[in-house]
């Protein structure tokens, strides 16, 4: 067999196993909807800040206003930024021993020059960005100057985290097994975690920039950090909070916290627990994937399931209708409302290969309340309304816009599927056995979830 | 022309998973691959009406969208631990596929497209050439590197005698 034979067949056995997640054409039907959105948001925003509303950050006026940025690439940008985070003076306490931090970093140099720490770069200069004792560690960042780029990755610096016992000498600290992270480059910011009975968060950004955080559940307040261009958080002061960069008035980054407790792993008693309080028959396997597979990052709290069955005559984007098993969770949304999401696996995959369908949504309402119905729009190729009812409802009515009655249909285990022409307009009403209404909602929407922001790159 | 938005919805129906294998060595990520499909889906819908052949449009646009993201959002690679700790518990398969898909993740994104796009998709040079826009003697320097590396890591891993002189 020929050289090229044999790559081509082992990478297309590389490939074999990569499945597509469902419903691959009503996401991009989405996302392009997403992306003219922005588009007219950012419209929307251009011509506000045009007509005088320039203050972007509360604040901003009293930053100083940093030079402006070449043209160029986002690549570029973002190395304007990290350079920046390079030339920052040694943050942290035990950074104000300036005998220390020079030993330290002499020492750093040497060993990196010898290969101490298992990395080829040529460097020429070991930066000393932050030092100092965090509950029982020692903890110290580094950037590497590197000599030219690296002809690779292009990166013109790399870095490194050292951990050691809490006091440690500078000798201990830059020994190679004090490295307890190491990068390839140098990004604008830098963060660390150190779990250790609790854990200890640092953020570190370019001296220009401030810290801000807010807490959840809407991580919409914020406030400025008390150390200015970086952040330590402890055991005794950690929080569910968002974190944010801003530099010269303009947000630069915004992201969860890397380690609050919203992003801890669901236990296994309470997955048992929200297995149990679950409508309908749920497969614990299958609930715990969805459970696990959870991001934390704009949503609160433990997943909620809310009903797990099969379901049967879900319209795949092929046309066809499939069975299969399906399961609805719930989660607090970090900034209001709740997300949730559907999860269908058909019992075989369609010819296209998927392997089922989902949706997620966002309602505003409470979607553990005793009266609500839930229902969701399983994606744009599709005209299937999935409709979790309250359980004691026997029908469900579907109305449009002007109130007229669409559709009516028994409700089987609190779940019913439509197929309407226009769900984002339909009404459904949850009828009891006496013909009462019982509950009522419309389509939920999208869920778009919040983006963690990163806008180094950018002008 | 290809149509209207209903072919796209067949071409996206037909041709997605090939998409997304092509994606997935060229990002190393399942996950960047179906953002790098999706991306370039998108892209199509925009000009659908004007597009002559889809599956080939569409590969061009992720082949350079792939290295446009590359240069201007590249990550620093983090390890948490020091590099050369060699896990030996591991299947020989699970070693084969990490060692090829590091090695793969290794060359510059553009040889990698050239390696994906000539010997898996099977692509003849002339149009590797059009989609990456490039001479024909830089297809073949970064075919022949591409090769060079895989080819090392595949020997190494299996033993496999290749035959090189073709």
């Amino acid at each position: 067999m020929f050289i090229d034979e044999v790559v081509g067949r082992s990478l297309s056995e590389l490939a074999d196993g990569v499945k597509p997640m469902p419903d691959p054409y009503g996401r991009a039907v989405a996302r392009l909807r997403r992306s003219r959105r922005r588009r007219l948001t950012a419209a929307v925003a251009a011509a506000t800040m045009l007509a005088g509303a320039a203050a972007i950050v509360p604040g901003a006026a009293r930053q100083p206003q940093l030079p402006a940025a070449d043209a160029g690439s986002g690549w570029k940008l973002m190395q304007q930024w990290a350079q920046r985070l390079a030339d920052s003076p040694v943050r942290g306490q035990v950074g104000q021993d300036k005998a220390f931090v020079a030993d330290f970093a002499g020492r750093v140099l040497a060993h990196q020059q010898a290969g101490a720490y298992r990395r080829q770069w040529t460097v020429k200069e070991a930066r000393v960005l932050f030092v100092d004792d965090i509950g029982p560690h020692r903890v110290a960042f580094v950037a590497f100057v590197l000599t030219t780029p690296d002809p690779k990755t292009q990166w013109p610096h790399a870095s490194a985290w050292f951990r050691a016992p809490k006091g440690a000498s500078a000798q201990d600290l830059a020994d190679p097994s004090a490295v307890s992270q190491i990068g390839d480059g140098l990004e604008p910011t830098a963060e660390q975690t150190l779990p250790d009975g609790g854990v200890y968060s640092i953020g570190l950004a370019p001296a220009q920039c401030r810290y801000e955080t807010a807490p959840l559940p809407l991580a919409n307040v914020w406030a400025a950090e008390p150390t200015g261009s970086y952040i330590v958080r402890t055991p005794q002061t950690e929080r569910a909070e968002w974190w944010r960069v801003v530099c010269g008035g303009v947000v630069r980054k915004e992201q969860p916290a890397p380690s609050g407790p919203f992003l801890q792993r669901v236990t296994v008693a309470e997955l048992s627990d929200a297995v149990a309080v679950a409508r309908g028959q749920v497969d614990p396997e299958f609930a715990r994937m969805n459970i696990l597979v959870a991001e934390g990052y704009a949503t609160v709290g433990t997943p909620k399931l809310l009903w797990g069955g099969r379901i049967s005559g879900t319209e795949a984007q092929d046309g066809h209708t499939y069975d299969g098993k399906a399961l609805m969770t719930v989660m607090r949304a970090v900034r209001g409302g709740w997300a949730g999401m559907v999860d269908i696996r058909y019992d075989e995959p369609t010819a296209d290969g998927s392997t089922g369908a989902g949706a997620s949504f966002h309602v505003e309402s409470d979607p553990l309340a005793a009266d609500a119905v839930l229902a969701v729009h399983l994606g744009q190729q599709t005209s299937t309304v999935f409709v979790l009812a309250p359980e004691k409802a026997v029908t469900v009515r579907a109305l449009d816009e002007q109130g007229r009655l669409i559709a009516q249909k028994e409700v089987t285990h609190s779940t019913v599927l439509f197929k309407v022409a226009n769900p984002a307009e339909v009404t459904f009403e949850a009828v009891d056995a006496n013909g009462a209404i019982i509950g009522r909602a419309k389509t939920a929407q999208d869920f778009a979830r919040l983006g963690v922001l990163d806008r180094f790159g950018e002008p | 022309m290809a149509g209207n938005d209903d072919g796209l919805r067949e071409f996206v129906q037909a041709r997605y998973v090939d998409l997304l294998r092509v994606a997935f060595l060229l990002t190393g990520s399942a996950h960047e691959a179906e953002d790098l499909v999706q991306a370039a889906l998108v892209k199509m819908m925009r000009r659908w009406h004007t597009v002559d052949d889809p599956l080939a449009y569409a590969r061009r646009i992720m082949v350079n969208q792939h290295i446009s993201w590359w240069r201007r959002s590249r990550r620093e690679v983090v390890t948490e631990v020091p590099p050369d700790r060699v896990v030996h518990d591991l299947a020989e398969g699970v070693v084969l596929r990490e060692q090829l898909q590091a090695a793969l993740q290794s060359l510059s994104p553009r040889t990698r497209a050239v390696v994906v796009l000539r010997y898996v998709v099977d692509l003849p040079e002339a149009d590797v050439v059009a989609i990456l826009g490039c001479s024909l003697g830089t297809v073949k320097s970064q075919a022949s590197r591409g090769l060079a590396k895989l080819r090392d890591v595949l020997q190494r891993a299996e033993g496999i005698v290749l035959n090189v002189h073709r």
